[in-house]
């Protein structure tokens, strides 16, 4: 079986447990991909955890039920473990692109099976100081941002991904994109001109009072 | 000579850093302070940019329930 080391040339028949771990946890996704295909365990709960949180969020933003995201979850790791023949890491899409896409079509997959009643259920459930009409303003806006944000250009998606998600720096982000500054403040500047312009009819968007955020910076 | 700081550049800089002034280049985080206490096209166009914020903040602040990467990891086994 070839570990990550192997597939990345750095360290054939390296021993040491650590050094490969370090070396996987570096790996890049298309790397770990090529491991995963020749049985590599190791490098599969590295891409699990890489994506993990990511692939929740999206799940939650769309399914906006926990246990249906679980399943949604389990569903694509479980493809990606089974049919990772299916995305080329020579290709021209990004793994991020392809698994963000996968996810997306699984939750709509699972949403449009959902019992008629599920939706009504949730609106039942209210967890802290919100209420579960305010939860669902709030699902409903997340709901949208995740369609739109799918609408986006892969690049300007990417950027304010990585600005929002990962919270790094225009810089942080040039160097992880290869583009330049003054590339990457444009792909920010459009991702987020075209995510006002579309939230701009929103009616959730915009009633949402946060008056009590920004005040204090004029007055 | 630079550009006097105005409300074009304003927005500009919200649509490529966010409200998070913290996040701004150190040099625009006076002027932008200013141009908050004295025009009210400029707080408009900062609550949109904090509602976008916001709205990032509040899918990112998610993380998956302890146990799911376990089952994750699990039904490879199966």
């Amino acid at each position: 079986m070839k570990r990550i080391s192997d597939t990345l040339g750095a360290f054939t028949l390296s021993e040491n447990n650590q050094t490969d771990a370090q070396t996987a946890d570096k790996a890049s996704d298309e790397d770990l991909v090529r491991a995963i295909r020749d049985g590599d365990k190791h490098s599969y709960s590295i891409l699990v955890e890489r994506y993990l949180d990511k692939i929740w969020r999206l799940a939650m933003s769309i399914l906006t039920n926990e246990q249906e995201a679980e399943d949604a979850v389990q569903d694509v790791f479980l493809m990606l473990w089974q049919s990772l023949d299916k995305w080329d890491p020579d290709g021209a899409a990004k793994f991020s692109t392809w698994i963000y896409r996968v996810s997306f079509n699984k939750c709509i997959d699972i949403k449009r099976k959902r019992r008629p009643s599920s939706d009504i259920e949730d609106m039942q459930i209210s967890t802290g100081d919100k209420t579960a009409y305010q939860q669902t303003l709030d699902h409903q806006l997340s709901d949208k941002l995740s369609i739109i944000l799918e609408t986006l250009p892969e690049a300007q998606r990417s950027a304010l991904l990585l600005f929002y998600y990962e919270e790094l720096s225009v810089e942080e982000i040039c160097s992880k994109l290869s583009r330049s500054e003054q590339s990457v403040r444009s792909l920010l500047k459009r991702g987020r001109a075209t995510l006002k312009e579309k939230l701009q009819y929103d009616q959730a968007f915009q009633s949402w009072d946060i008056s009590g955020l920004s005040e204090h910076l004029w007055r | 000579m630079t550009k006097p700081f105005n409300l074009g550049i304003f927005q500009d800089y919200l649509n490529i850093y966010g409200a998070d002034l913290s996040r701004w280049p150190d040099e625009f985080v006076q002027p932008a302070q200013d141009i908050l206490k004295t025009s009210k096209e400029a707080q408009d166009l900062y609550v949109d940019a904090l509602k976008l914020d916001q709205l990032f903040q509040e899918n990112s602040s998610e993380t998956a329930p302890k146990g799911l990467l376990d089952k994750v990891l699990a039904n490879t086994d199966k």
